[in-house]
């Protein structure tokens, strides 16, 4: 039985885009599937192995701002998980979402309501680290980011500030929160999740 | 079904015409579950036989603009529906697209979208602004994601065939419906008219948004023409808008104010109770996908006058149930006015013919009919669709 994990990221490059990299070829060595869902963007760098990159074209590109760009970006990750789930594999291989960022977060929270799996999000930043702004759009993507954090079972902070924050102000449970700074750490987590969701469900 | 508003939520037509439809498609055994926004002190979840309800949050988080509201509301939509068992997702205009379209893939089940009308044609075939645009491409999208398309009007059709590049076979025209017994109940007519004019004036009626599609400015100038020849008339103006304040000053500042009688948002019941009492109603849209507002006076028996435009065209038979004029053009509309208020007997045919026409052709369980004849045409195609999901999720 194929062990399947989905990777929801905003980010295909830069620094986030190294961590969903990163993790995904160290999670893939420990024996799981992982396919990494990603907005089509036309150069993602050095593919890893074993690892799938599934890339996400998406429909409207006349977006007001980064909200309704990922949001109206929904329809478009349905459709090709839709794909995977219903057509190339089984949704009950499905085992684990994981998230990258508010965005990815947000991408992943429908695929983690409709399959019934636990979600774990990567925060490298948080708004508030990003922009010091108190603009209406930053406020909403603090919104977001509380929301869909919250309704994440685990996050995995990426530096120490960003777990400051996390805890501080958006009032996450500490045990519902893990420090990572490697892949390897990331992949440790991960099997720690599947191991406590296994036995739960057992 | 999907809606962004619903009674006692009404924000335009779109709210009456899914809680009609709901309610005729339930009558029919239709199980219809419509997710929608909260409103003060409604309670989140419904139920009514096989019609429930389920509201969901719209206010308690940051919006930059409009879009971003919109699609927020979205998610949560998503969220509530994620907990229901549909076997079509039925979505009302742009709205509620991401919600529709998530779902569809997600559940793997049969989206049907019903458009009252394009931002293309909401803005006169300008499409400038970024979010213009961005609602314009979310509707190509639902167009391009939807099993099936209806619209109320073929006018409605013709303009997803030339704005969203729609195949006509996708679309089915199926008009909005209107509900008999609210508009035909018992009213005191004289006393009606008494609130709002003198025994001796004729009573011209408009019923629609305040904003320029709606020609309500066209309206005005006509009036003011018709009001230099002759006096016996009064025009009683409902909605609410933009446009308001500037017509109103308009009205006052040529002398005639005290002929005409702005009455702002009016609750359905008082409505109802000016579509009877009226001598004529008049509806110089110069954008109209269907034009509810003209059925209801058709309804209530009165005839009426429209511009030769979009849905309007094709509810209203010239000569028989009320008269065409071209949209724009104050003179037609002031002379149109004019010939029926002095002509009674004409009036009253046109009212006759107007009512049996509706009655007939535009009555709800009609309408419900023929969605739910759609539905089952969806539904058999989808049963031998491979795109059909084989395994569920445990």
């Amino acid at each position: 039985m194929v062990h399947l994990i989905l990777v929801f990221t905003w980010h295909i490059n830069g620094v986030v885009g190294s961590q969903v990299q990163e993790d995904a070829e160290e999670i893939a060595k420990r024996g799981y599937e992982v396919i990494v869902l990603y907005p089509w963007h036309h150069d993602i760098g050095s593919k890893r192995r074993n690892v799938l990159y599934q890339p996400v074209a998406i429909s409207i590109k006349d977006n007001t701002n980064i909200v309704t760009s990922v949001i109206s970006a929904l329809g478009d990750f349905a459709r090709v998980l839709s794909r995977l789930i219903h057509e190339l594999y089984d949704p009950n291989q499905v085992k684990l979402i994981i998230s990258y960022e508010w965005s990815g977060a947000l991408l992943g929270f429908f695929a983690k309501e409709y399959l019934k799996r636990p979600m774990i999000t990567s925060v490298n930043s948080v708004e508030s680290m990003r922009t010091g702004e108190k603009s209406l759009l930053s406020l909403s993507v603090r919104g977001l980011e509380m929301r869909f954090l919250h309704a994440s079972d685990l996050i995995v902070a990426r530096t120490e500030e960003a777990i400051v924050r996390i805890l501080n102000e958006y009032r996450i449970p500490s045990d519902r929160v893990r420090l990572s700074s490697s892949p390897a750490r990331m992949a440790f987590i991960v099997e720690e999740v599947l191991r406590t969701f296994e036995s739960a469900n057992v | 079904m999907f809606s962004w508003e619903y009674p006692p939520r009404i924000i335009g037509g779109l709210a009456r015409h899914v809680y009609w439809l709901s309610k005729a498609l339930a009558r029919r055994g239709v199980e219809v579950t419509v997710i929608t926004l909260d409103y003060p002190e409604t309670p989140r979840v419904e139920h009514e036989r096989n019609l429930k309800i389920v509201r969901v949050s719209s206010y308690g988080y940051q919006s930059s603009d409009f879009a971003s509201w919109v699609h927020q509301f979205n998610l949560n939509m998503i969220e509530a529906a994620l907990e229901e068992d549909a076997s079509i997702i039925h979505v009302h205009d742009w709205l509620t697209a991401i919600a529709g379209i998530t779902l569809k893939h997600l559940l793997r089940r049969p989206l049907i979208a019903t458009f009252h009308s394009t931002e293309r044609g909401r803005r006169q075939g300008s499409i400038v602004e970024a979010m213009q645009s961005h609602i314009h491409a979310i509707e190509w999208w639902l167009a391009y994601e939807s099993w099936r398309i209806i619209v109320c009007s073929n006018y409605m059709k013709y303009e997803l065939r030339n704005s969203l590049g729609v195949p006509e076979d996708k679309i089915a025209v199926i008009p909005n419906g209107i509900h008999l017994v609210e508009v035909l109940h018992a009213v005191d007519v004289h006393q009606v008219r008494r609130r709002y004019a003198e025994d001796w004036e004729k009573l011209v009626l408009f019923v629609g948004r305040m904003v320029y599609e709606k020609g309500v400015h066209v309206l005005v100038d006509a009036a003011l023409s018709l009001l230099s020849r002759s006096q016996d008339v009064k025009f009683v103006i409902v909605g609410e808008g933009p446009m308001r304040k500037e017509l109103m000053d308009k009205a006052y500042r040529s002398g005639f104010g005290h002929k005409f009688y702005f009455t702002g948002f009016i609750e359905d019941l008082e409505l109802y109770e000016l579509y009877r009492s009226c001598d004529v109603a008049v509806f110089p849209s110069l954008y109209e996908p269907f034009g509810i507002v003209a059925l209801e006076a058709l309804m209530a028996g009165k005839p009426v006058i429209v511009s030769d435009v979009g849905g309007l065209s094709e509810i209203v038979i010239n000569g028989v149930n009320g008269l065409k004029v071209p949209p724009g053009d104050v003179h037609a509309l002031s002379s149109a006015i004019e010939y029926l208020i002095g002509n009674p007997e004409v009036m009253r045919a046109m009212g006759e013919n107007g009512a049996k026409i509706a009655r007939e052709v535009y009555s709800w369980d009609t309408i419900a009919e023929k969605t739910l004849n759609l539905y089952l045409q969806v539904l058999q195609e989808y049963e031998n669709n491979p795109w059909k999901p084989k395994k569920s999720v445990k």
